[in-house]
């Protein structure tokens, strides 16, 4: 070969080397896909999800069940009226999300006054827990370490009880001074206390868990909301509504620590699984604000769209769910209630998609508390396996968890499958806008009650009816935009909680009046409440239902409500009130000290 | 009279900063640690966890309840998030985040979480743990 061919010849080598690597470097679909993140990301819609996040569906009476990171909406399981907050059965150990073991969740039904056990293996409702009548809203529940208790708040009526789970039985206390609203509640990790965010007094209260007795209150900022403890138990924080701040409490001196700038209009506390930084929605400003318990400073703040209620973390603390209030513009319309959303931002601060939004999906009802557990929690009973649940259980690594607890009307070869009558019995229907005058009025057998309902309250405030009256509520919703904030596409609501709230919850859109119509069989003082969110003064949106009795005004201590408690009116089948165990028949059995919450 | 009360001033003020300054970790009520495990006892069901990311390190015996929960947090393996484990697959020399309650003298353990190494939280940790500023613990 002579020189050229030679040079020849490396020249053809070299160019067939470099056409390889060129086509090694060649453009793959999945790259031009991908444009912005070429490695896959756990945000690529897998084939399964590794955590599941449940949600109280608010006033769509349902819990809902999410996928992580997929945010694909799995299924909606019937529950009550209007479903509010929860706990996973288990220990509150860790953050927020506590230590499920996977056998139930309680949520409180705002609503029907009650709590709903759902049985997380068989996606069933399973049980209902009563409330003492009349106990008034519970709002909110917090689990004891040991799994044994619920702690609930009384909003509307200044109480604040502690129910053991296993048979309902329950004790009621004061919150001292009235009137006192006490709303989220969260139990200490080591069994000592519960803290309750108290909006009239703007102050959390301190309770002891056993024995179960008010201790102090600690003042806050202006209108505390969201209260959490950490999971070291060192810090609690509080979302100051009002002073667009977040309250540092020291649990061991029981008194504010740090006073931390966040974003306007915090409502909720998402701490990771160290309790180092704090997720915060913040309503008015639109954002998720990342606190740094380290530093006690805001470190970080990403944008939603909009209006932030509640929140949850991913139980690896990579997502994080913004529980958005408002989609205005963002979806397609599907009536005249608007679609709200749940939108995912990623965490990870080493993700190159750190603090954006990786998924934005629509969402059923109005939720309010959320919650995540892996996915491994729950078992493939549909694999033919299913009739293990009741006879063997399963097991969690080495921990054996099995359904063979003795509770009233539960049998190991029988889990009911409840089907709440929700709002079977109410008569509901939407008119023209009715412009007349608020205030009660009898025409001819129908008592009308004109109702309107603003950013944030009623007109009239209070309303009486006589008992056995045929009652026609027409509902107006007289907002341009709602307060504050300025959301053009607000809905409001009117649910008077407890016996009535089964029959009676309308939802008030613009441009026209809602009816509800009923028979007031029972007398009895029942506070009504918007179970539309509307804004950051939702919460304090109430006004007092009275049925007066013959020749008399009804008040808390003035009603039926031995009578109301007698009726078990939350299943239609009589077979499976059997299922209903709690305040109704075991008013205040629960005696102090009788058995520790740690 | 006015030397011996300074100096009583003087050694109030030494002392109580002293209790202010020697606190610098976890304590025995604190319901949640984060280190490694530095030893297992299988027959008693007894771990002892030395902590990382305090100002300086404690070590810790944590007795397991029944129902303590042996579960993976963060890991480079996506199959393995949420994983149930053994008490018997738990190594020493492992990174682990515990969640339980003293009492009765003894700190019980309720969940096991294992953590990645790499994992972003711990960075974090990490990183600031070597700048100074600790989390969780400290007053």
């Amino acid at each position: 070969m002579n020189k050229k061919g030679f040079l020849a010849l490396i020249l053809a080598v070299l160019f067939l080397a470099g056409t390889a690597e060129a086509r090694k470097t060649e453009i793959t679909p999945a790259d031009q896909r991908d444009w912005q993140v070429i490695a896959p990301q756990d945000s690529d819609t897998p084939l399964r999800d590794y955590a599941m996040l449940y949600e109280a569906g608010g006033h769509d009476g349902n819990i809902g069940v999410i996928g992580i990171p997929s945010m694909k909406p799995y299924r909606y399981i019937k529950m009550g009226v209007d479903m509010h907050n929860f706990p996973f059965s288990g220990s509150n150990a860790g953050n927020n999300n506590g230590t499920p073991d996977g056998k139930y969740l309680w949520v409180s039904d705002k609503g029907a006054d009650a709590v709903i056990e759902l049985n997380l293996q068989t996606g069933f409702a399973e049980r209902i827990l009563a409330n003492p009548k009349p106990f008034g809203i519970h709002h909110s529940a917090a689990m004891s370490p040991n799994g044994k208790y619920i702690f609930l708040t009384g909003e509307l009526s200044g109480k604040m009880a502690k129910m053991r789970v296993a048979d309902g039985a329950t004790t009621v206390i004061d919150v001292p001074p009235a009137p006192s609203a006490p709303d989220y509640p969260d139990a200490s990790k080591d069994g000592k206390y519960v803290f309750s965010g108290n909006y009239y007094h703007s102050a959390v209260m301190v309770f002891s868990q056993d024995p179960f007795k008010f201790i102090k209150e600690i003042p806050v900022g202006k209108n505390p909301h969201g209260t959490n403890f950490l999971p070291t138990n060192r810090w609690a924080v509080v979302c100051d509504k009002l002073s667009a701040t977040q309250s540092v409490i020291d649990v061991r001196q029981l008194k504010v620590h740090r006073v931390i700038p966040v974003g306007a209009g915090p409502l909720h506390n998402q701490p990771d699984n160290f309790g180092k930084y704090n997720y915060i929605s913040s309503f008015v400003s639109d954002s998720t604000c990342k606190v740094d318990l380290g530093r006690m400073q805001m470190v970080d703040e990403f944008p939603i769209h909009y209006r932030v209620g509640h929140n949850s973390i991913a139980p690896d603390n990579h997502y994080y769910v913004s529980q958005n209030k408002f989609s205005t513009g963002l979806f397609n319309p599907t009536g005249i209630v608007f679609a709200i959303n749940f939108e995912e931002q990623d965490i990870d601060e080493l993700s190159p998609t750190y603090g954006k939004t990786v998924k934005i999906v629509p969402i059923n009802g109005e939720p309010h508390e959320g919650r995540q557990i892996f996915s491994t929690t729950i078992q493939r009973w549909n694999t033919g396996t299913g009739g293990d649940l009741f006879a063997k259980g399963y097991e969690l690594g080495d921990v054996k968890v099995n359904f063979d607890e003795k509770v009233p009307g539960k049998g190991l070869t029988k889990r009911p499958s409840l089907e709440p009558i929700h709002l079977a019995a109410a008569k509901r229907y939407f008119i023209p806008r009715d412009d007349g005058k608020p205030g009660v009025t009898q025409e001819g057998d129908v008592t009308v009650v004109r109702v309107k309902a603003f950013s944030y309250g009623y007109i009239p405030r209070f309303i009486h009816v006589k008992k056995g009256a045929k009652v026609r509520i027409i509902l107006t919703n007289i907002d341009k935009a709602a307060g504050l904030t300025k959301n053009p596409d607000v809905t409001m609501g009117f649910l008077p909680a407890g016996y009535y709230g089964q029959k009676t919850r309308l939802d008030g859109v613009r441009g026209m009046s809602a009816v509800g119509e009923f028979v007031a069989d029972m007398a009895g003082e029942f506070e009504f409440y918007c179970q539309q969110f509307c804004g950051p003064l939702h919460l304090e949106m109430r006004g007092t239902f009275f049925v007066d009795p013959p020749g008399g005004t009804a008040s808390l201590s003035v009603g039926d409500y031995d009578e109301i408690s007698k009726l078990e009116y939350q299943v239609s089948d009589p077979s499976e009130r059997e299922f209903i165990t709690g305040g109704n028949r075991l008013l205040n059995t629960l005696k102090e000290g009788n058995e520790p919450a740690l | 009279m006015k030397k011996y009360l300074s100096i009583i001033v003087v050694s109030l003020f030494v002392l109580s900063s002293g209790i202010a300054f020697a606190y610098d970790g976890s304590l025995i009520d604190d319901t949640s640690y984060t280190g490694t495990i530095t030893k297992i006892d299988r027959g008693a069901r007894v771990i002892e966890l030395t902590t990382k990311f305090e100002k300086t390190p404690k070590t810790w015996k944590l007795n397991m309840q029944d129902e303590c929960q042996i579960q993976v947090m963060t890991t480079k393996d996506p199959s393995e998030r949420g994983a149930f484990k053994k008490f018997a697959e738990l190594k020493e020399g492992t990174l682990v985040n515990v969640y339980g309650w003293p009492k009765d003298g003894k700190w019980l353990a309720r969940k096991i979480s294992i953590l990645n190494p790499d994992d972003y939280m711990v960075k974090r940790l990490e990183a600031d743990a070597k700048a100074g500023v600790f989390f969780g613990h400290e007053p």
